[in-house]
């Protein structure tokens, strides 16, 4: 009895140490972890957080289970930040992707299975794994304020959201999107912006954002 | 884009003993929120369901109000679905009717306040989205949370009918009997029934297969 009881606590120790974080249920690391971590902010587990002290999170956001904030902190870039503003919404499932910068705006709504990265593999040498090549040079994401981004979006590298911007579900968003805009579609066209001469939504000529 | 700007990065800092009063207070906030998450996911009794046959919902899943879920007989649905129906019009009661024989995958999202109907035999596979509904942006200063919903338009999948990973459906579509969509797919107009449909957004790839349905 006794010895099962020990032999059990000894196997759930081995399996914590083989599995690291998922054997706590992938828990998101504390607070004083981070950068910055705002009051009332909160990260639902299971999550995955790398290099916290990169990562400033605002005020009242909450970012909801299985997300992957993939911060990579490289020894010959400066250290990568990722800037989470306050009173956000993230839901599940996101992963975003920062080796150098990306910003992300107050007041943002970011749905399910989104994608946002600031970087990809390289890909010259045919013969290498592309896994094995190094890393793209980043290049910032900014995602403004107030933006709703809709159900698995992907964002690329180097785009710029502006702010009140809404992106429509299963969106590839791969060039910059102005404010007050809606963009759907793969690659990402303008459908309606705001007019502010007429204080209306009107339909956007049929083009691709600039 | 205005004060977006980011503090410059943190200064080195020590990290506590092992034993340090901070890791205890990490360790119980750990579990705190363990505790939050275990609780948001649990499945709701059968009773709180409007409807609920002979069939599971595999936790961890976020069901917000499972009055307004109607589930069928041998019904699956996998880990990490969010039924997220709840009434956000006076005179709108929503309802998410799962019918019989239905299977939805994982990671899955329901977000309506209208009518969202799976009838039988239905295929949903994994990180589907059906919606009838989202969110208003009328105004184009307020962020999402402050606007309310636009009006819902019903979703109907038909009896047969297979919605492939990481397809998503939009307001008022009707996937009619036996349609497939495939992977990846945005659907925003209806689906003939036995058509094929692919791509963002989704347009027919085949149709007429109805010899097929012979012998249901």
């Amino acid at each position: 009895m006794r010895g099962d009881l020990i032999s059990s606590l000894r196997a759930r120790r081995n399996a914590r140490r083989l599995w690291g974080d998922a054997g706590r249920g992938l828990m998101p690391p504390p607070p004083r972890a981070f950068a910055s971590f705002g009051t009332g902010a909160l990260i639902v587990p299971p999550s995955r957080v790398q290099a916290p002290e990169c990562i400033w999170i605002g005020d009242n956001t909450q970012i909801n289970e299985l997300t992957w904030l993939c911060v990579v902190p490289q020894p010959d870039r400066p250290a990568p930040r990722l800037v989470i503003g306050a009173r956000n919404t993230i839901n599940r499932f996101i992963k975003i992707v920062c080796a150098g910068e990306v910003v992300i705006g107050d007041e943002c709504g970011i749905s399910d299975h989104t994608y946002i990265a600031d970087t990809h593999y390289r890909f010259d040498d045919p013969e290498l794994p592309i896994m094995a090549q190094p890393l793209a040079e980043p290049r910032p994401v900014k995602i403004g304020h107030r933006v709703f981004i809709g159900y698995r979006t992907v964002v690329r590298p180097g785009v710029t959201i502006g702010d009140n911007a809404y992106i429509g579900a299963g969106s590839v968003i791969d060039a910059d999107v102005p404010p007050r805009t809606v963009v759907v579609g793969d690659p990402a066209r303008a459908v309606r912006r705001y007019d502010d001469a007429r204080k209306a939504w009107v339909k956007a000529e049929d083009q691709r954002p600039t | 884009m205005r004060d977006l700007e980011a503090p410059a990065p943190p200064p080195f800092r020590l990290r506590s003993s092992a034993f340090g009063l901070e890791r205890i207070r990490d360790r119980r906030q750990a579990r705190r929120l363990a505790r939050f998450f275990k609780r948001a996911t649990a499945i709701p009794p059968r009773q709180a369901f409007g409807a609920f046959g002979a069939s599971v919902i595999v936790p961890p899943a976020r069901i917000d109000a499972p009055r307004f879920v109607h589930v069928g007989d041998r019904v699956v649905i996998h880990e990490y679905i969010w039924i997220s129906v709840v009434q956000k019009f006076d005179d709108i009661v929503p309802r998410f009717v799962v019918g019989d024989g239905t299977r939805i995958g994982r990671f899955c999202q329901i977000s309506g306040v209208g009518e969202i109907i799976l009838e039988e035999d239905v295929g949903i596979s994994d990180e589907v989205l059906l919606a009838d509904t989202s969110h208003h942006y009328e105004d184009p200063d307020a962020p999402w949370f402050r606007q309310g919903m636009i009006r819902p338009k019903r979703v109907l999948i038909e009896r047969g009918a297979v919605v492939a990973l990481g397809a998503m459906i939009l307001p008022g579509v009707t996937v009619g009997k036996g349609a497939y969509v495939v992977e990846g797919s945005v659907v925003g107009t209806d689906v003939a029934p036995h058509t094929v449909v692919a791509g963002n957004p989704a347009r027919v790839l085949t149709r007429g297969f109805a010899h097929l349905d012979a012998g249901r």
